[in-house]
């Protein structure tokens, strides 16, 4: 029999070079390269490198396959010397404008099957999602979150509507949109055209707002009409008036109707749950954001944050794309629970075996198990 | 896109717009040189770029443009010029906002076509609705619309237009007011790309630029000690304690609520500090929107929007809003500020 010798963190280092060296220029996908800041964390080190640029892709790609880091970033921004070290002596120039979207900020049912948290306080710990401990009321609570096929069905859904505002509402062709998996629990969408490189914050936060339906105000939107109130703009209306319109359709079947304010506020409620889109909005807002780089891999989890076409999300592929890592089904051994489900495996409490990409992912994120090999 | 063809811009509308490039074009062919604004002929086109100057020191209304087209867009060049040299960002943005205050006044009552070609030279892409919804007949990039909205609230929120397809539907005042938004920009870019390096001042310009900076400084420095003293305990005299408190607050850099806000600033207002001075008041604090406050300050101050000045609230107002910190005996915090100055210049007397 063969010795048995087991995965750890700097055995992954490996894994994750074998995945660099096959990568080619063609994989990696950033315009305007060379005016983007790069930062790497390795798996040897602590800490994160930045202020990093490469004069071309061919460079970039050395570097990763020489190093092999276990996270990958580069800036949404565009900077005349990228790699200089203070701020503003970057010389900013326009930034991408990108939308974040994260199970972490969606409530799902699934969390309760793979979600654990811990009271820094007590240490009582649990299943599912709290923001308090229900023991000691303290709010120092220590996550370990994991994705599973619902999560990223949540979060496409949320991609779906974003695309359909994106389009419908922002005039952006779907060409203009770049989406990516995140490497863990959504999805990125990046939008480069020139038209929004040069947006500042404060438009930048008016664009989220409009997104999530924020500061909607009935009375602005309202007009008194026959005794009751009747959308400033009807039926064949469009942005926020057409969605509004749409959801009363829906409810009472008439999409222009005189109603109360009790009752339209009911309505507003209701169109804005269905159609609000839940962004993480402190990505958009920031000019100077760091962002995985697509095609790379996600230290914690060994996925692939695969870029992906509206058509592929709605064809429902989706760990093909991201696992890079094998099905090979191989031995471990846990030294406490896991979670009940993660990507698209269920784990009952016995099994003694896991697909190797799957073991790999509990491996990295932190879940108490060992990986023989 | 707006034919040239269409709209024939008349001598007298490049006075009132002496940014756009056919203005600018044409004093070129004028083969002006610095020094000849020092020769008699040229005298009116520097006093006229002096005034502006002045006008944005002192925070007031510009002067209407000169009726001789030349001299306006000279004048006009060499303020950009003269403030470039003076080289201060709060200055500049100073004549940014009065120059573009002037403009969206003209551009408002332009016919539809002058407009949308004026706007189209500031960058801001804007057409003329195919047809009229709602009463709008104009429409205005998305992207455009958001960099340039006087305010995220109310009607101009994003959320509440109708908005279609990347453009945003609007009516004239409304594209003018983005093209005043626009105009500011504008102004602070091209005074920022300018280069003056290699620009030999003649000796009266260099003496105009040294009197234009000190005076700029002497006018800093009143607005800072009209501040610094109302921080100080000199105000506890003068200004009663709810405003002294929030101005503290102000300073010390927490968040303090609109309500307070509107009460200082119509307090300041109303003891005779113009817009310009409450802003410089405003600028310390560390969350800071200049747009957004100066849409604020100057909607108290009645220059937006229904034009009625804004008084600050009574003692029983400010009770309500939780402001009121004392219960000075007084039924407004005015009384109390005129009542403590009238006690002290008796004083004075004896
Ligand atoms: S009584 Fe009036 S003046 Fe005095 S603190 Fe209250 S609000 Fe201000
Ligand atoms: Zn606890
Ligand atoms: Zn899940």
């Amino acid at each position: 029999m063969m010795e048995k010798a087991q995965l750890t963190l700097s055995s992954a280092k490996g894994l994750f070079q074998s995945y660099y060296k096959q990568l080619t220029v063609g994989d990696i996908v950033v315009s305007s390269l060379s005016k983007r800041e790069f930062a790497f964390s390795y798996f040897d080190e602590g800490g994160m490198h930045r202020h990093i640029s490469f004069e071309e892709t061919g460079k970039l790609l050395n570097h990763l396959r020489a190093s092999s880091p276990k996270h990958v970033y580069y800036s949404t921004a565009y900077y005349l010397y990228p790699s200089a070290k203070d701020m503003d002596a970057k010389g900013w120039e326009g930034a991408d404008l990108v939308f974040d979207i994260d199970v972490d900020h969606i409530e799902t049912d699934c969390k309760s099957a793979h979600d654990q948290w811990r009271c820094k306080t007590c240490n009582t710990s649990g299943w599912g999602n709290v923001k308090a401990c229900p023991h000691c009321g303290g709010e120092a609570i220590e996550k370990r979150t994991w994705v599973c096929e619902t999560c990223i069905n949540v979060a496409r859904d949320e991609v779906f509507k974003l695309v359909e505002m994106l389009e419908m509402d922002f005039g952006l062709s779907l060409h203009e949109l770049f989406i990516t998996f995140s490497g863990h629990r959504g999805f990125h969408i990046h939008v480069e055209s020139p038209a929004v490189r040069v947006l500042n914050q404060d438009a930048r936060r008016e664009l989220i707002d409009y997104v999530k339906g924020l500061g909607i105000d009935i009375r602005v939107m309202l007009v008194k009409n026959k005794g009751g109130f009747k959308l400033r703009y009807g039926a064949n209306s469009s942005g926020w008036y057409a969605r509004i319109s749409r959801w009363a359709l829906f409810m009472l079947g008439a999409e222009d109707p005189v109603l109360n304010l009790r009752d339209w506020e009911k309505i507003f409620i209701g169109s804005m749950k269905k159609e609000a889109v839940a962004i993480d909005e402190n990505v958009t807002i920031d000019t100077k954001r760091l962002i995985r780089l697509p095609n790379s891999l996600h230290g914690k989890t060994g996925l692939k944050a695969a870029p992906f076409t509206v058509n592929e999300l709605e064809k429902g592929e989706f760990i093909e794309k991201v696992k890079v890592f094998s099905k090979e089904e191989i031995k471990i051994s846990t030294g406490g629970e896991l979670p009940k489900k993660v990507l698209d495996l269920e784990i009952s409490s016995t099994s003694r075996t896991l697909p190797f990409y799957v073991a790999l992912y509990l491996m990295l994120n932190g879940a108490p198990i060992k990986i023989n090999v | 896109m707006p034919l040239k063809a269409e709209v024939i811009l008349s001598i007298t509308d490049l006075s009132k717009y002496p940014f756009i490039p056919e203005a600018l074009e044409r004093v070129k062919t004028l083969g002006i040189e610095l020094t000849d604004f020092t020769a008699k002929p040229l005298k009116g086109i520097v006093e006229r770029a002096a005034t502006y100057v002045r006008a944005a020191i002192d925070g007031v209304e510009l002067p209407p443009p000169s009726e001789d087209i030349d001299e306006e867009v000279l004048s006009f060049a060499l303020t950009l010029l003269l403030l470039k040299v003076i080289g201060d960002r709060m200055l500049t943005r100073r004549f940014a906002v009065a120059f573009s205050k002037r403009t969206g006044a003209f551009m408002a009552g332009e016919d539809n076509g002058k407009l949308v070609y004026i706007l189209d030279k500031l960058n801001l892409k804007i057409l003329k609705a195919s047809e009229t919804k709602y009463g709008y007949d104009h429409k205005v990039n998305i992207f455009d619309y958001v960099n340039n909205i006087p305010e995220g609230k109310g009607s101009w929120k994003l959320v509440h237009r109708l908005v279609e397809k990347g453009w945003v539907y609007v009516n004239k005042y409304e594209a003018a007011r983005l093209g005043e938004e626009a105009l500011k920009e504008h102004i602070e870019n091209k005074i920022d790309e300018m280069k003056i390096e290699d620009v030999q001042f003649p000796d009266e310009l260099y003496s105009l630029i040294e009197g234009l900076s000190s005076e700029w400084g002497r006018r800093l420095k009143s607005i800072r000690e009209a501040w610094a003293m109302t921080v100080q305990g000199s105000s506890e005299e003068a200004f009663p304690p709810c405003i002294a408190t929030i101005i503290s607050n102000v300073k010390a850099g927490k968040n303090v609520p609109h309500s307070a806000r509107f009460a200082l600033a119509s307090f300041l207002l109303s003891v005779g500090m113009n817009v310009e001075d409450v802003l410089s008041v405003f600028s310390s604090a560390p969350d800071f929107n200049e747009k957004i406050a100066r849409y604020q300050v100057e909607h108290i101050a009645g220059r937006r929007g229904s034009g009625k000045k804004y008084l600050p609230y009574k003692c029983e107002n400010m009770r309500t809003l939780g402001l009121c910190v004392a219960d000075c005996k007084v039924k407004h915090p005015l009384m109390y500020y005129w009542m403590t100055l009238r006690r002290r210049s008796k004083k004075e007397e004896k």
